[in-house]
């Protein structure tokens, strides 16, 4: 059976409490629900034991499957729920607080539509250049150093520095349209 | 160009460092946007295409063990004869349902005959096993087989170190039995370490994936480019990501001291060289490690100097034999 996919029979005899079902199901949806809650919390033991947890409740609920909707979407929102609420504790607990944008973003709400995906997405950008292009661009841009001072700290000439900081400013342009940039830069 | 799409987009597809993964995990429950978001996250969920593999059937034990243990605390007698029912018809579904993986569950009696194979010290050897598997032997390795494979495992066992590419069989599990580890993969190659005299055993995972139980009945698993480092003593693990060139250099002959103790290099050199080495017993071992890398098929003579510098000792080499000494 392809991975994702089960009969509407299937989900008939699940909702009527048959075990067989439930394992056709499970088989079905346990991988991809795994990997799915995975990349989302990031840790290998935790979206283990959320998938388990899932499913554990899918028999118990069994009887609140609605038939007349996808199941292939109740699992789907079954996993993006799961992993959600367990990052929602997880942030909670662990305070991040301090390392984030603030929530509330000032100004016109024009100038700042997207400009936290903006700012998420060049940080991540940022960090997959290579190594010694993304220390120019942070020494430039985060701690704004001369490119005279970081030539001078990182002991390369001023042309590198120039070079390598025009490559990057090229890498994150393609990424974000010249109407943003004008708001960033 | 759809920043949300991009930001999910690589986020499953990229490793960021913790910091950044936070963000955006933050970003992701914040209502802001939900729309788009559950949209391109249901985009990354129809693109997971996971088959049931060995890992999905223990899960599934896992499972219908919890699911049983939460109606047995209900015990009302109709439930438990549903319960009943419900094992009776798990069987012969399993049996059919092309999970074999449960159906030879019962080890096999009669016994099996295995092969012992002990590589001497300063020699590296290369074999074959029934099932294809390639397997390149260390130094001062013993490891062993059954001459066939019956049941539904591949196990063999390991004391020393060894590369393993092993030939892919999703129904017959492949495990290495290494002392207090067993490592389970289904066709994968990885490279195991485990000298009995050494403090900790290494597992360096090549491609595709294996499952790590300790003793204490603790597993991990590991994706390509990751180690675990499981201390014999205190059962601690460390896991982390690797340089594979650095860690399986050894196949290609090279001497290579990957963060060891001075006992620890005692025993590689005796194994590379097959040499005694002898560490005075007022030199203090201490609780460093060290690296290194000999690359031009050095001599133990110029392989000492080097160590001599770097572990601060004194040695001299006398009838084949290494005398390690302190001042």
């Amino acid at each position: 059976m392809k991975p994702g996919t089960v009969s509407p029979e299937i989900i008939e005899a699940l909702r009527a409490g048959d075990h067989k079902a439930f394992e056709v199901v499970f088989l079905a949806y346990f991988g991809k629900i795994r990997i799915f809650i995975r990349e989302l919390v990031r840790c290998e033991d935790d979206a283990e034991e959320l998938s388990q947890e899932l499913f554990v409740r899918l028999w118990e609920n069994r009887s609140t499957i609605d038939p007349a909707r996808s199941f292939n979407a109740y699992m789907y929102t079954l996993a993006r729920n799961s992993a959600f609420n367990f990052l929602k504790h997880q942030l909670v607990e662990n305070a991040y607080a301090e390392n984030f944008i603030p929530e509330e973003i000032t100004g016109n709400p024009e100038e700042t539509l997207f400009a936290e995906e903006i700012a998420l997405l060049i940080e991540m950008a940022v960090h997959k250049m290579p190594e010694q292009r993304r220390r120019i661009y942070t020494l430039s841009r985060n701690e704004g150093l001369s490119n005279e001072e970081i030539a001078k700290q990182l002991n390369i000439s001023k042309k590198t520095v120039e070079n390598q900081l025009s490559l990057a400013l090229k890498d994150l342009r393609k990424l974000i349209s010249a109407i943003c940039l004008f708001f960033i830069f | 160009m759809n920043y949300i799409e991009e930001i999910i987009r690589r986020f499953f597809r990229e490793n960021y460092p913790e910091k950044i993964e936070h963000k955006i995990q933050k970003w992701l429950i914040n209502d802001k946007y939900k729309e788009e978001k559950d949209k391109y996250l249901s985009e990354q969920w129809d693109a997971i295409d996971a088959n049931p593999d060995i890992f999905v059937y223990e899960s599934l034990q896992a499972v219908n063990k919890r699911i049983t243990a939460y109606k047995t605390v209900q015990s009302e007698p109709i439930t438990r004869y549903r319960w009943l029912r419900a094992a009776v018809i798990l069987l012969p579904f399993l049996l059919l349902g092309g999970s074999l993986w449960f159906s030879q569950n019962r080890e096999r009696v009669e016994k099996e005959e295995w092969i012992i194979i002990e590589i001497p010290n300063g020699e590296h050897r290369r074999i074959v096993l029934p099932d294809g598997t390639d397997i390149l032997l260390n130094a001062g390795t013993t490891f062993s087989y059954p001459t066939t494979f019956a049941g539904n495992k591949r196990q063999v066992k390991l004391s020393g170190e060894a590369w393993f590419q092993v030939n892919k069989d999703t129904i017959h599990p492949f495990i290495v039995d290494a002392g207090t580890l067993s490592i389970t993969v289904l066709g994968t190659s990885f490279n195991v370490n485990a000298y009995p005299g050494n403090e900790r055993i290494i597992t360096t995972l090549v491609e595709g994936k294996v499952k790590i139980e300790t003793i204490a009945d603790k597993s991990y698993i590991l994706q390509p480019e990751e180690q675990l480092i499981y201390y014999n003593k205190t059962e601690e693990t460390t896991l982390r990501r690797v340089d594979l060139t650095e860690n399986t250099a050894w196949i290609s002959g090279y001497l290579v001291l990957d963060d060891v103790s001075l006992p620890e290099i005692a025993g590689d050199l005796e194994r590379y060289f097959d040499i005694s080495v002898v560490i005075d017993e007022r030199v203090s071992i201490d609780t460093d490690h060290y690296s290194a890398k000999f690359l031009h098929n050095e001599t133990p003579q110029e392989v000492m100097e080097v160590l001599s510098e770097v572990c601060d000792i004194l040695y001299r080499i006398e009838n084949n034999t290494i005398y390690i000494y302190s001042e």
